[in-house]
C-alpha cells in the first residue's frame, strides 16, 4: 500500500500570503512537485498556474517532474523579480 | 562573492573589495528603486528573498562570469526587506585588466541576477493596492 511522504514546505511572496504561513510539515501522496503544487493551489487558492512556477528541493532548483521523497524540503518559486 | 543584505548597500565600501594593482578597469552597476512602474506611482517596495538558494545561485552566476570573461574579481549584493525610493536594490562590481571584459561581465551578472535569483518584489503604490511584481494571475515565466 502506498505510504504518504512527510514533506516540509516553505512559502514565499504571493504564495506565503495566500497560504497564510511561512512553512508547514505535511503528509502527501503527491509523486512530484507538479502534483503537490496542484494540491496546494486547490487548498490555498494560489493565483499562479503551475506552468509559471519553478521548484527548489533541498535548496537546489529541480524539475517539477522530479520524484518527491519523504523528508524533502520543497519550496515553490513564483516568477522572480530581483534587480 | 555574492551576498544578500538586510541593511542599506554601501557602494563605497563594496568598491574597496575590488582593489587590485593589475586592474585597469572597474565597472559597477547600481539598481535603484524608482518612483514609478507601468504607469503607477511607486512609494516604496519590499524585497523578499529565499536567502539560502539566492546566495548559492548568485555565487554560481559570479563563477560563470569569471569563466566566461577575462576579469579579476566580481562582487554582487542584493537587498532584502523594505526599501525607499532611490535606495540601492542591487550592486554589481567587476574589475578587469581592460574595460571591455569588465563591461561585458557586469552586464552578464546583472542580467542573470534578474532572471535567476529567487527574489520577489512587492511594490507599494500611491493610488492603488500593493502588488507582487510578475505574480499576477496567468503570468508566464
Amino acid at each position: 500500500m502506498k505510504e504518504p511522504k512527510e514533506l516540509n514546505i516553505h512559502y514565499y511572496a504571493v504564495l506565503r500570503e495566500k497560504a497564510g504561513k511561512t512553512e508547514e510539515d505535511i503528509e502527501s501522496f503527491a509523486s512530484t512537485p507538479l502534483e503537490l503544487y496542484k494540491d496546494l493551489a486547490g487548498k490555498y487558492g494560489f493565483p499562479l498556474d503551475a506552468r509559471s512556477i519553478r521548484v527548489s528541493i533541498n535548496e537546489e532548483f529541480q524539475s517539477m517532474d522530479t520524484a518527491l521523497c519523504s523528508g524533502d524540503c520543497v519550496i515553490f518559486i513564483p516568477p522572480v523579480a530581483g534587480g | 562573492m555574492f551576498r544578500i543584505s538586510d541593511v542599506p548597500i554601501d557602494a563605497d565600501l563594496l568598491s574597496k573589495e575590488l582593489i587590485n594593482s593589475r586592474a585597469g578597469a572597474f565597472v559597477c552597476f547600481e539598481g535603484r528603486v524608482r518612483n514609478h512602474n507601468d504607469g503607477c506611482e511607486v512609494v516604496s517596495l519590499k524585497y523578499e528573498v529565499y536567502e539560502g538558494l539566492a546566495v548559492k545561485e548568485g555565487g554560481r552566476i559570479i563563477e560563470e562570469a569569471k569563466e566566461k570573461y577575462d576579469v579579476l574579481e566580481v562582487v554582487g549584493v542584493h537587498r532584502q526587506g523594505h526599501l525607499e525610493i532611490g535606495d540601492i536594490a542591487v550592486w554589481v562590481g567587476v574589475i578587469a585588466e581592460h574595460r571591455g571584459s569588465a563591461f561585458e561581465a557586469c552586464r552578464f551578472v546583472i542580467d542573470e541576477i534578474k532572471h535567476r535569483l529567487p527574489v520577489w518584489k512587492k511594490e507599494h503604490y500611491m493610488h492603488k493596492e500593493s502588488k507582487w511584481v510578475n505574480c499576477s494571475e496567468n503570468h508566464g515565466h
